[in-house]
């Protein structure tokens, strides 16, 4: 072929391209959708799964680094809780006061909005009585509640994060100044928690940290709740309300401990 | 297998090359705006050594897989890169010279002319900043690489 006729033979497949290409460009999102789903199955697939094996790859890495940090820090505590451990025998042996009781923590897997027929704001764990994990019992991270398991069978127990609206558990401040009872937020889109029936003398200043007070037996005293922010309301002369920044988001929580209150004699 | 056609079969593995490494890298280099454009330079690579149809077909290609790895703009970026790949070769065809300032300012032009294409493209506002700083500076690196490559893979382009 002649050099001019090659140049329109070139001219030609471009407009071509140029002509399939604004084509595409002007079919509806959900048909350009369908071609971008073709491309990424079949030509771009072995780039995107690189990319996503990567991008796991980075995540497990970041993960492991703070699973790490975890654990030295946990080795420290755990040196720590021993000393704890032989000083708090030690003075009851003075008191006279017998052995402390002794409770028993469980580690659970939580399955959140994965219950047939259940709510948002429940969660199942795969293991019920047969384990040793029984309702009502309190559940916790190292970072603070969680939530509360309300119904077990054998092999399956059912729980209620603290955003559900029945959740309702028993805090105090680490000085013990201040008491009430905490509940989730009205706003379902602001994970944030009520703290009511907090005596209307006592202020307490933001950024004090809540914790379980044991009262009710479900929930071990000491375990971190969350943090006031602000007063939410003030009902004259009687009691304060707080909004609470939780200590645990729910899903954040991956794995949880349930505790198993001491046996009573 | 001789000299014209190992480099030929050269380039064209380059280009493959460049264009792998782009999409591979894609998540690296969009949060980078002063990196070379992988994909630009193979391109321009592209318009040194095929025709001008060839070029346009390298240009479509290339503009629908990236429109699908955007997930925006599909079909006008692949018309964009086919228009601006034709061009390059028609005037690589039209102003190639032995000149050595020749490479790097066609490379800088045509990697300009495409960032600019492929903001018209996806129909984003003109970002004064982006398209006179962040692209001058990605297409100078881009003419660089383009440069580099030019010289390792042959030393004197050959159409394909």
């Amino acid at each position: 072929m002649s050099e001019p006729g090659r140049g329109r033979v070139d001219l030609a497949v471009t407009v071509l391209c140029v002509l399939v290409g604004t084509l595409i460009g002007v079919l509806t999102p959900a048909r350009r959708l369908v071609l971008t789903h073709a491309l990424r199955s079949s030509v771009l697939a072995p780039v995107l799964l690189t990319q996503e094996a990567v991008a796991r790859r980075t995540r497990l890495s970041a993960r492991l680094a703070v699973l790490e940090t975890e654990r030295d820090s946990l080795a420290r505590d755990l040196i720590e809780a021993r000393q704890a451990l032989e000083e708090n025998a030690r003075l009851r042996e003075v008191l006279s006061l017998g052995p402390r009781p002794s409770d028993t923590l469980v580690a659970v897997e939580l399955e959140p909005g994965r219950v047939p027929g259940g709510e948002d704001q429940t969660f199942l764990v795969r293991r019920g009585s047969d384990d040793g994990v029984r309702a009502p019992a309190g559940v916790f991270t190292a970072r603070g509640l969680v939530g509360v398991l309300r119904s077990s069978t054998a092999h399956a127990t059912r729980g209620q994060f603290w955003t559900h609206p029945d959740f309702r558990v028993s805090v105090r401040t680490a000085t013990g100044t201040a008491s009430g009872i905490v509940r989730a937020g009205d706003d379902p889109d602001q994970p944030m928690m009520i703290l009511e029936g907090a005596p209307y003398q006592t202020d307490i200043p933001p950024g004090t940290v809540l914790y379980t007070s044991g009262l009710g037996g479900l929930y071990p005293p000491g375990i971190p709740v969350g943090t006031v922010r602000s007063v939410s309301a003030v009902e004259s002369g009687w009691e304060k309300s707080y909004r609470v920044e939780p200590a645990v988001r729910p899903e954040q929580v991956d794995v949880a401990l349930v505790w198993r209150r001491p046996a009573g004699p | 297998m001789n000299n014209a056609t190992g480099g030929g079969l050269m380039t064209v593995l380059t280009i493959a090359a460049l264009l792998v490494a782009h999409f591979l890298l894609r998540p690296l280099l969009v949060a980078r705006p002063f990196a070379p454009d992988l994909l630009a330079g193979a391109l321009m690579l592209a318009a040194l050594h095929v025709r001008p149809g060839t070029a346009a077909v390298v240009g479509f290609g290339a503009g629908l897989l990236e429109g699908a790895m955007a997930l925006e703009g599909m079909g006008t970026l692949a018309a964009t890169f086919a228009l601006v790949s034709y061009v390059a070769a028609r005037a690589r065809e039209l102003f190639f010279a032995d000149s050595a300032l020749f490479l790097p300012a066609f490379a800088f032009v045509g990697v300009w002319a495409l960032h600019l294409g492929e903001l018209l493209a996806v129909g984003a506002p003109l970002d004064w900043f982006e398209w006179l700083v962040q692209s001058p500076v990605s297409a100078a690196l881009t003419a660089l690489l383009v440069l580099l490559v030019e010289r390792a893979v042959t030393s004197r382009p050959s159409a394909v």
